[in-house]
């Protein structure tokens, strides 16, 4: 459909950064080294203040970092984030296995909690998780805009009469409701259809009621 | 009883004539004054004695109603306090020496005693002679009283001892100073497991099986003197079956007047389950810390472990790619350099869990500081930090292994040094105090908090970036100064800088741990 911006999977990934986040220095190089061989882009940080100072929340992709930082611990950097209302998942690595903390940083919308040492696979199957994810996400985000875009491109007139025809209405109803004939109903419904880019009423609603959910 | 100038004389004479010539020479003479009263026979004397007091009794041999000696014996039955001569008439030494020897105090033969002088001589002489038996017969009697009221006494007094003594469940042994018992209780004999008469007259040492244990003994004899009789100690020695067992003692010298020590007198309590204990907390403690270690040196090995198996998996894939040389490099170095990591920990580890006391000698702790001073220069350099000396000139010498506080030191120059990015001023100060001496590393870089400064001798515990670093190096600082029975401290709050005193004491004891 047209209007939309839908990206292939792979290109999406492509743009999408892995954000490392550790204060061990071979550690953190490992990771980065890890994620270059699998042709994926990683951006490394010393700490998580580090992170904070330069991330940029446009972008995609998805934060792994390490739990126990002197400063800014990896949970105190989750909260962070949700209180920004940045939703670049999260995946947490530690090397202490403590459940209560598992159990916050899970209820808190991590994608894992994982502990070193790991199976470089498992690290690698929980990014590519986290980026596809990411990429879901802004896709629909992206979507949301444009639908919102067209709303707004339609006249107050055209939101009552798309309103109603959502609602069941058909054309004499909403006539008689808005005291107009039924031809100017039907005209102002074929403008409205166009406006939004779909074909049919089915077409309009699949894309305006989900997003007003 | 006569008071030497008269005496009242009984008579025993059955011749009128004797006795009339007696009496009369007797009664003229002057000084002193005589008072006879005359009894023919043996049992007239007897009644004369129940009704009268004399000083004296002439007493002739031969009666009519006894004979020689058996009047004697009769008579002094009668009165054992009364002095009596025999007389005799006949010139039989003899009976005169059996006299003697039966009680009478003289003999006279009465011919020769019509001398009035030889008869009173003889009558004083008796009667004083029986005085002085009298008063030492009185005497002995008084001493025997004593004595009995005093063995009496003593005795009371050891059953009470005793009763004390072995109602104890300490042991108690008294014993000469060359070590021979000379009394054990019950609670000993039964400790190790012998009869008093195995032990009694025995000597201590023979219990000890070390030079050690003798030597201790001995240097606590020699610490008691009269003005401080009291000695404490603990001592080590083998049990009946062979194992070793503890005591506490408490030894009290026993002196003559001239402060000579005649006995001690040691009380003693096995403490051999104590020391199991006190070891076993030791070792109990050690297993915990060790059990904490072990969990701290997981986690600091897992990051380099990580590290590796990350670098080894994209070394892999970066094999195949020609053009990904490069990166293969940095994969292998990466590994390379975590386990280097890897190494230093177990190092560091192996180092804090040791407890063998070290070396140690006198030293100048000015000298250590500024050894300390050129190892930590090159870092300090790059760190852009100065180090400046504050030597007092009046330490005394510590006894302390060199190398180990030239260990500490260093490390608290180092972390001073890396305290701030920007310029650093480090100070190191010595001065002495009551105990020893005390080294500060200052610094006026940004301090630390509350927290840091509560957490920073925990193992593992770091506030910097793991560049090369351990987060041991304080926690081993911590084990040295404690170990050479020291003390060290981080003051200074954030923005003060920061500030780490050393105690060390002047005898520093060993840390021995066992």
């Amino acid at each position: 459909m047209s209007g939309q911006s839908f990206l292939p999977m792979s290109v999406a990934l492509a743009q999408s950064t892995v954000f490392v986040v550790d204060d061990d220095p071979e550690f953190r190089e490992s990771v980065s080294l890890l994620l270059e061989s699998m042709k994926l882009n990683a951006e490394v940080f010393v700490s998580a203040e580090d992170f904070v100072a330069n991330y940029d929340p446009g972008r995609g992709g998805c934060l792994v970092s390490d739990v126990r930082m002197p400063g800014m611990s990896g949970l105190e950097l989750q909260k962070w984030m949700l209180d920004k209302q940045i939703k670049l998942p999260i995946i947490l690595v530690t090397a202490h296995a403590e459940v209560p903390m598992a159990v916050e940083a899970m209820r808190a919308g991590a994608v894992d909690f994982i502990q070193k040492p790991y199976s470089p696979q498992q690290l690698l199957e929980r990014v590519q998780q986290a980026l596809r994810e990411d990429e879901r996400r802004r896709a629909e985000e992206r979507a949301d805009e444009a639908t919102q875009r067209l709303l707004d491109s339609l006249t107050p007139r055209e939101h009552e009469i798309m309103d109603l025809l959502l609602d069941g209405a058909n054309a004499k109803e909403i006539g008689n409701r808005l005291k107009l004939s039924t031809k100017t109903v039907d005209f102002h419904r074929r403008n409205l259809l166009d406006k939004m880019g779909v074909d049919s009423l089915v077409g309009l609603a699949l894309i305006v009621r989900p997003r007003e959910q | 009883m006569s008071d030497g100038d008269s005496f009242r004389v009984l008579l025993v004479e059955d011749s009128p004539l004797d006795a009339k010539l007696v009496t009369l020479l007797l009664e003229a003479v002057q000084s002193p004054r005589f008072h006879v009263q005359h009894a023919e026979r043996l049992g007239d004397a007897v009644v004369l004695l129940s009704q009268h007091d004399f000083d004296v009794a002439l007493l002739d041999l031969m009666m009519p109603d006894c004979n020689g000696l058996e009047g004697l014996e009769r008579l002094s039955a009668d009165a054992p306090d009364l002095p009596i001569i025999v007389l005799t008439g006949v010139t039989d030494e003899g009976v005169a020496l059996e006299a003697l020897r039966r009680g009478a105090e003289d003999y006279l033969v009465k011919d020769e005693a019509t001398s009035d002088s030889l008869l009173v001589r003889s009558i004083r002489y008796s009667v004083e002679r029986k005085r002085a038996e009298l008063e030492i017969r009185r005497l002995n009697t008084e001493l025997e009283e004593r004595v009995a009221l005093r063995t009496a006494q003593l005795r009371a007094s050891e059953a009470r001892y005793r009763n004390v003594v072995e109602g104890q469940t300490e042991l108690i042994v008294r014993w000469l100073p060359d070590g021979t018992r000379t009394f054990v209780n019950d609670a000993y004999c039964r400790y190790f497991e012998k009869t008093s008469e195995e032990l009694i007259g025995k000597s201590l040492f023979s219990w000890m099986s070390s030079d050690e244990q003798r030597q201790a003994l001995q240097s606590r004899i020699a610490s008691i003197s009269a003005e401080n009789p009291v000695a404490r100690g603990e001592h080590k020695g083998t049990g009946p079956d062979g194992e070793t067992r503890w005591q506490r003692w408490t030894e009290r010298g026993i002196f003559d007047e001239n402060g000579v020590l005649l006995e001690l007198q040691s009380v003693g309590q096995d403490i051999t389950e104590q020391k199991l204990t006190e070891g076993a907390l030791r070792r109990a403690e050690r297993l915990a810390s060790i059990g904490t270690m072990a969990a701290g040196i997981a986690h600091e090995i897992n990051n380099p472990i990580a590290a590796v198996l990350n670098a080894a998996e994209a070394a892999m894939r970066f094999k195949d790619d020609p053009d990904a040389k490069h990166l293969l490099e940095r994969c292998l170095d990466n590994v390379v350099r975590s386990a280097h990591r890897c190494r230093l920990i177990v190092e560091n580890v192996l180092k804090f869990s040791r407890q063998e006391p070290t070396e140690r000698s006198l030293a100048d702790i000015n000298s250590v500081v500024r050894d300390s001073r050129v190892s930590a220069l090159p870092y300090a350099e790059r760190e852009n930090a100065t180090i400046d000396l504050q030597l007092a000139d009046d330490l005394p010498p510590v006894w302390i292994n060199e190398l180990e506080i030239e260990q500490v030191l260093t490390n608290l120059i180092d972390n001073a040094s890396r305290s701030a990015e920007g310029p650093i001023r480090v100070i190191v100060r010595t001065t002495r105090t009551k105990d020893g001496v005390r080294i500060s590393v200052a610094d006026d870089g940004p301090g630390m908090t509350v927290e840091q400064r509560q957490r920073a001798f925990d193992p593992f515990y770091s506030t910097r970036q793991r560049q090369g670093g351990t987060g041991l190096g304080l926690s081993i600082a911590h084990g040295i100064v404690e170990g050479h029975g020291g003390k060290i401290e981080i003051a200074g709050e954030p923005g003060e800088g920061t500030a780490v005193t050393v105690d060390l004491p002047i005898d520093a004891e060993d840390g021995k741990i066992d």
